[in-house]
């Protein structure tokens, strides 16, 4: 159970050249919203799109396979993507609507779908949430401080970032710099040190790098909707993958990673009692 | 016994004395509690339900019938309604199995009072039903002084007079979350309507709640869902934080009630999803 | 001798009211009196002293059943009492809005009546019906103005967003396919009602008919200075009756009238007919007028548009009105904005006009259709309190001391 309830994890990487240059992995995000949007299952995405600041993301509604590929890449800092979905299909029209988010995102929303008290005709309309796995979040100061401040390298001067092998790193044109993860602890915001979920245990689909080789991603299938349309995006050629068993570092890391959010967070959680501070989990 | 004591019982409310009925069914609870549930949804699949209309715009109620696609089947087939000016010519006020009190309860107005008082006496379940009646809402703005009535100042959500079972915060609640607190009355399911019985107990609600018991309690993830959740477009993000503007907030408590990390009900979303 | 006949709260309408007549021997009545009792929450009193944008937000609260026409007629007067001018795609889609609404108000009044004239075995299909229409209705009102009962995004200066050129497409269509439907629907409630039978006459009064317009509402068409205002305490001749009234009798050239679709009809389309039937036909007759127009709108709207303008908050303390058509008729808010605060708001509210008028539309017909006069109105208690408002000599300004009259 460390993984949720699932029905299948593959390792996995979309086929569409143009999306593997621009993607954080295997391009799962960004192949899965394209392909959902290709075959109408959705009408439009809500995902964590670029603005005029660099490494700032905000929420926007993606109506084409060209914006959602605009949106591609993993941002480590907030974009409460969350708060689009009603303006997605309100002013913008959109009856089937998918998402990507982080956990506590999919917690939100499926605590509305759940129990929705003041939110109307919403609920039944996510068609597909993908769920990436997630260790931690970053206020955009905490990046600042990493990257200005600890590699000495401006924002706009950033063309990626990675965590992995222990290491926060930076991409730019010509280096590739890192720091030790520890070195981020306690940059982090606390919200995350009470949460238990890794792999988005309840998102339609979750994905994210751990697990499978470079430039492939790890996807788990959870629900029947997401189970559906992952397959048929394989079968249509969207995505190339293997079998978990068969690659490096495979499923044991991500195992490992999501038992240790658990353990260390738990513990957090405890103390919070202890002290009489709410917890709601 | 008649289905009001059962549900009383189930609900751990009213007169009775708590050995005599199982005790309230909580979540995760298995045994008698369910067994007992399941003969009340056999013996009576239709509950009898009034509609009690004090200072509130009748937006609620108004929310429950765009129920479409169910209404007629609702309102013929799947509960009774006993009561309630806005739908039927009755001015008697029957006995009721659950009673949803719409408005908040003016303090200077003896005809609301009388009522509210009479419904706690006639309804097995009285339930706060949108945000006027359970916190008050935008009536906790009032302070008086309008024609033809100035003496009417003092508005407060039904609890601070009676004894509330349950609340479905809203301004107005969604049609949908009206459909499923039916479904799950109907069906027993205690565990689908713990929340709205723990809600019974907020009486107040803000946009500041977000800071208060979120942000300062450290628990903020800066999802972005309160936002989403606001009905008056009062909430934005700053920062990854919720922004409230207080010229827009209502005080309906939604906010924080859709917050993920106000409550949350992971054991009703698995079940719902099938995981 | 008289005999008394009191119904309250008088049913399947919104809000709490009392109706109260006097019958001879065979039960004919002879006074008429309906008042509203339901509390008041001093709206105006709470927007008073806040910023301009809380007054739609609150407002709209007035009521759940016509927020719509509320919080429309208080960003119209903001908007005028700020002189801003709304871009063209905003005030289509504040029109769009009011059309959606339209449809799905009197929808709802014709599922509140169906027990008045609707068989037992049409009532599932008529609810149907209803469903359908509203169904459709609210879509639009959903899509466009952010939420279909208590509406976010229609604000001062426009709305706050245009919408996508999907949702117009969709709406589009989502309305042409609703045409026959509402046809169908129209036909279906104006032959109940002719087969109804009722008293020819019923419901007809001596009163004139008010309204601004045929559609929207039109500020220029309401002059201020021919409109008063009185307390209940001084209109009801039973002292008792006018200390528990809870709203205030408003007249248009000193005497009471009557607002809403007949009204209309009669001002602007030479509909000649008075009284139950005539109000209840007038009504169904505006579902159709208001999907033409809502269909012409989406087809016209430049989705790419600006639909908010941009303004100065600040305000020179100039009386805006704001007067919208409403289902149940002529919605008119006033505003006055200086220093960035509401100093003045009144809402002058369709119920309010037609309440003094409903009780006497009662005589002289048998008390048991009394109840059939009421809803022909299709009153809204909750939106029908209000503070009193009394025209200046100059008109220029509306002065707080006289809320004391």
């Amino acid at each position: 159970m460390v993984l949720g309830t699932y029905k299948e994890i593959v390792s996995a990487r979309a086929t569409d050249k143009q999306i593997q240059k621009v993607s954080q992995d295997g391009g799962i995000v960004t192949g899965l919203l394209a392909f959902a949007l290709e075959e109408k299952i959705i009408e439009g995405a809500v995902v964590a799109g670029p603005t005029d600041e660099f490494w700032k993301p905000e929420p926007m509604v993606a109506m084409s396979a060209d914006e959602i590929i605009a949106a591609a890449g993993t941002k480590y800092t907030f974009s409460p993507n969350v708060m689009m979905l009603k303006k997605a299909v309100r002013q913008y029209g959109i009856e089937k609507l998918g998402t990507v988010a982080i956990p506590c995102q999919t917690m939100g929303i499926r605590k509305m779908q759940s129990y929705p008290f003041g939110v109307r005709f919403l609920a039944d309309k996510i068609k597909l949430l993908i769920g990436i796995y997630c260790m931690e979040n970053f206020p955009y100061a905490s990046l600042e401080t990493f990257i200005s401040e600890k590699m000495g390298v401006s924002m706009e001067m950033v063309e990626k970032m990675d965590i992995g092998k222990g290491k926060f790193w930076v991409y730019t044109q010509d280096e590739v710099l890192s720091i030790p993860l520890k070195e981020t602890h306690g940059y982090e915001q606390s919200g995350c040190n009470v949460c238990l979920d890794y792999v988005a245990e309840l998102g339609d689909v979750s994905t994210g790098s751990v697990g499978s080789p470079d430039g492939w991603s790890t996807v788990i299938t959870r629900t029947d909707g997401g189970d559906s349309i992952f397959k048929q995006a394989v079968e249509a050629g969207a995505f190339e993958t293997k079998d978990i068993a068969n690659v490096k570092p495979g499923l044991d890391l991500l195992q490992k990673l999501s038992a240790q959010k658990k353990e260390k967070n738990q513990k957090t959680i405890d103390k919070r009692k202890e002290m009489g501070l709410p917890v709601p989990f | 016994m008649s289905l009001i004591s059962k549900l009383k019982g189930l609900l751990g409310i009213g007169a009775k004395p708590a050995n005599e009925e199982p005790k309230p069914a909580k979540s995760g609870q298995v045994g008698a509690s369910e067994q007992e549930v399941e003969k009340v949804a056999e013996e009576n699949a239709k509950p009898r339900i009034g509609y009690i209309h004090l200072s509130g715009c009748t937006g609620d109620i108004m929310s429950l019938s765009e129920n479409y696609d169910i209404l007629a089947e609702l309102l013929t087939n799947m509960v009774d309604i006993v009561y309630g000016q806005t739908l039927a010519d009755v001015w008697e006020m029957p006995e009721m199995d659950l009673a949803l009190v719409e408005g908040s309860v003016c303090l200077q107005d003896e005809h609301s009072l009388h009522e509210l008082m009479e419904v706690r006496e006639k309804a097995a379940m009285v339930c706060a039903y949108g945000s006027c009646s359970a916190t008050g809402c935008f009536t906790r703005y009032s302070r008086g002084g309008q024609q033809a009535r100035p003496d009417h100042e003092s508005f407060v959500p039904i609890a601070d007079l009676i004894k509330v079972d349950c609340a479905i915060p809203g301004c107005p609640p969604s049609p949908e979350i009206i459909a499923k607190t039916v479904v799950a009355l109907i069906n027993g399911d205690m565990d689908y309507l713990q929340p709205m019985i723990d809600l019974a107990g907020m009486t107040e609600g803000c946009g500041c709640d977000l800071q208060k018991y979120v942000v300062n309690q450290a628990l903020c993830i800066g999802c972005g869902t309160c936002a989403m959740a606001c009905q008056t477009r009062a909430v934005s993000m700053t920062n990854g934080r919720p922004e409230v503007n207080g010229d827009r907030c209502v005080k309906c408590g939604i906010c924080y009630v859709q917050c993920p990390r106000s409550w949350f009900p992971e054991e009703q979303i698995k079940k719902d999803l099938g995981l | 001798m008289s005999e008394r006949i009191v119904i309250s709260p008088t049913s399947r309408q919104e809000g709490h009211a009392e109706l109260v007549m006097e019958v001879d021997d065979e039960g004919i009545v002879t006074k008429g009196r309906y008042f509203s009792i339901t509390p008041v929450r001093g709206l105006e009193k709470i927007v008073t002293g806040k910023a301009p944008e809380t007054a739609p937000v609150i407002v709209q609260r007035i009521c759940g059943v016509c927020p719509i026409p509320h919080t429309l007629a208080s960003v119209e007067a903001i908007d005028d009492s700020l002189d801003i001018e709304v871009p063209k795609a905003g005030q289509q889609l504040r029109e769009l809005t009011l059309m959606a609404h339209d449809i799905n108000s009197h929808a709802i009044h014709h599922f509140l009546i169906a027990a008045d004239f609707v068989p037992e075995n049409l009532m599932a299909a008529a609810i149907n019906s209803v469903s359908e229409i509203r169904k459709n209705a609210q879509y639009v009102v959903d899509m466009v103005a952010g939420e279909g009962i208590h509406p976010s995004d229609v604000r001062i200066g426009g709305m706050a967003d245009n919408i996508s050129e999907l949702a117009r497409k969709r709406l589009y269509a989502r309305l042409k396919q609703l045409k026959p439907k509402v046809d169908e629907h129209v036909d279906l409630m104006i032959g109940l009602i002719a087969d109804k039978d009722l008293p020819k006459g019923l419901g007809v009064h001596n009163q004139p008919t008010l309204a601004s317009d045929k559609i929207y509402g039109d500020r220029t068409k309401f002059d201020l200075d021919r409109f008063t205002e009185i307390m209940p305490e001084s209109w009801y001749d039973d002292a008792e009756i006018g200390h528990r009234a809870c709203s205030t009798i408003p007249l248009y050239d000193g005497v009471n009238v009557e607002v809403g679709p007949r009204a209309r009809a009669s001002v602007f389309g030479g509909f000649k007919d008075q009284g139950v039937v005539a109000q209840h036909v007038a009504r169904a007759y505006e579902m159709k007028t208001a999907l033409s127009r809502a269909i012409a709108i989406l087809d016209d709207l430049d989705t790419s548009a600006p639909a908010q303008a941009d303004f100065d908050i600040t305000g020179t303390n100039k009386l805006g009105i704001g007067a919208i058509e409403g289902p149940r008729g002529l919605d008119v808010h006033m505003s006055q904005i200086a220093n960035g605060k509401t100093q003045f708001y009144s809402a002058l509210v369709p119920t309010t006009w037609n309440i003094p008028t409903m009780g006497p539309a009662t005589e002289g017909f048998h008390h048991e259709f009394g109840p059939h006069v009421i809803r022909a109105y299709d009153p809204c208690l909750s939106c029908a309190t209000h503070v009193i408002v009394v025209d200046d000599e100059d008109s220029s300004v509306i002065k707080n001391e006289m809320v004391r009259l």
